[in-house]
């Protein structure tokens, strides 16, 4: 019987590990459409990123300010899942906690605000982003066709 | 001897009034005091500044990239007509621009010391805004969410509030010859009641635009200002200006430089105009009503010494 709970409890610890590790694998390219309704949808490169980032907090921050704006259940209550992953330490996607915006904490912002924010860090003034406001096009929210024809002379 | 009798009268006559015009002036004085004493008299006492009710955005220009997202989704929300030049075309920066009939806000933008700041420009929704105060008939109030709401129902047009506005905000359409009306933002005073943020603050991509409580905001600029102090100007503009205002701005440039005035009080307007404002209907009432009684008593004593002289000369007689 001692035997049998050692033999669940390592199990446990497996499977435990095993979801870690595979949330751990990251995608190599998402698609960002959040704006696409105004802007062109953004194949932003993961992969490229984690390298650049050299640390995955840098994004994937879990705890940002000990403010008192932002209350523990603000990001902990939006839903058992997001709860279960963010205890067990894995990293979430942006959209998990900053999806919607609550007027009484202002301290998170919506998706789209998310994003600029970290992709500002060192895209502004990059090109002409923050310069013209035709800079947006350049880098990050490719109008489709140019994209099509970048996608093909990269493919050949 | 009547030479000397003559300059006594005289004197006598110019320390009379003297004397009465003294009085008068400290009765329409004191009257005056009276009613600015009792400061927080305004239009709007039922609106506390730091109540938590109150709404506001806080515009960090270092954010703004000028994508004008935020005129878009006014113009749209609010029905405004179509603006001669598309949002995204950037032409329209070559000159700066002011809210008018066709748009409750506008982005400008502004070459500081090798800077390119973008600044939006719209209705401040001040605490104690000086357009109400200037405004006849009370188109204007103060809702508790912060707004400054103007009812172009009321309004028939004397457009003193766009010469009250510090900032120089409400536009007229003069366009309208039947039932022309002040234009203003809104605040997006419908959205705000069903709980939402204003469109602009919704649209805005880079968080140029906080929507949130006003003494949230004030806690989340110090933050900002306090963890980058090379990077920010140490000031909230809009915390205390012409008695603070629910949009709020800060700057790595000085104010004064993308367009907003510099020299505003802390105080409100209205409290520049109201000492003198309130002396008028006491000075207008007490003065002539004084100064008649006064020119009647001269006139009454010149007679009674007219005869006194008369009586003199026929007794000299």
């Amino acid at each position: 019987m001692k035997n049998l709970i050692k033999l669940f409890i390592v199990v446990f610890f497996i499977l435990i590990n095993i979801n870690i590790a595979e949330s751990k694998t990251a995608p190599d390219k998402i698609i960002l459409n959040s704006v696409e309704k105004d802007f062109p949808a953004v194949s932003f490169n993961h992969k490229n990123h984690e390298a650049m980032a050299g640390d995955c907090a840098v994004c994937h921050h879990m705890h940002p300010t000990n403010n008192e704006l932002t209350k523990c259940h603000s990001c902990h209550n939006l839903s058992n899942t997001v709860f279960k992953e963010s205890i067990v330490n894995t990293f979430l996607p942006c959209k998990s906690c900053h999806s919607t915006y609550n007027i009484g904490s202002p301290l998170i912002p919506d998706l789209k605000v998310a994003y600029h924010q970290k992709c500002f860090t060192c895209h502004k003034n990059m090109g002409n982003i923050g310069k013209d406001p035709k800079g947006c096009l350049e880098i990050c929210h490719i109008p489709n066709k140019e994209k099509d024809e970048e996608v093909s002379k990269n493919e050949e | 001897m009547k030479n000397k009798k003559n300059i006594d009268k005289k004197i006598s006559r110019r320390k009379f009034l003297k004397s009465m015009g003294v009085a008068g002036g400290t009765l329409a004085l004191s009257g005056g005091t009276l009613l600015t004493s009792n400061k927080k008299t305004y239009a709007y006492e039922n609106f506390a500044k730091n109540r938590s009710e109150v709404y506001g955005v806080l515009v960090d220009v270092t954010r703004c990239v000028g994508c004008r997202q935020c005129e878009k989704a006014c113009n749209e929300w609010n029905k405004l007509p179509k603006p001669d030049k598309s949002f995204d075309d950037p032409s329209v920066f070559d000159k700066n621009r002011r809210p008018n009939e066709k748009a409750y806000t506008v982005v400008n933008k502004y070459d500081v010391n090798g800077q390119t700041i973008y600044r939006k420009i719209q209705c401040m929704h001040c605490n104690e805004p000086a357009c109400a105060s200037s405004c006849p008939i009370h188109a204007y109030s103060k809702t508790k969410e912060g707004v400054t709401y103007y009812n172009e129902d009321r309004c028939f047009g004397c457009r003193y509030c766009m010469t009250a506005c510090p900032y120089y905000i409400p536009a007229y359409d003069y366009w309208s010859a039947l039932e022309p009306k002040i234009i203003k933002c809104t605040f997006c005073y419908d959205r705000l009641k069903e709980g939402k943020r204003t469109a602009c603050s919704e649209a805005c991509p880079t968080g140029a635009l906080t929507f949130g409580k006003r003494i949230d905001l004030i806690k989340i600029a110090r933050e900002r200002i306090n963890k980058e102090p090379g990077k920010y100007i140490d000031h909230i503009y809009g915390e205390n200006e012409v008695g603070g205002s629910s949009w709020m701005y800060i700057s790595s440039v000085p104010f004064e430089k993308i367009g907003l005035p510099g020299d505003l009080p802390d105080n409100p307007l209205i409290e520049e105009t109201m000492g003198f404002l309130s002396a008028v209907p006491i000075v207008l009432t007490v003065w002539p009503a004084l100064f008649t009684a006064i020119y009647y008593s001269n006139i009454h004593r010149d007679k009674l010494d007219k005869n006194n002289e008369d009586d003199t000369t026929k007794g000299g007689k």
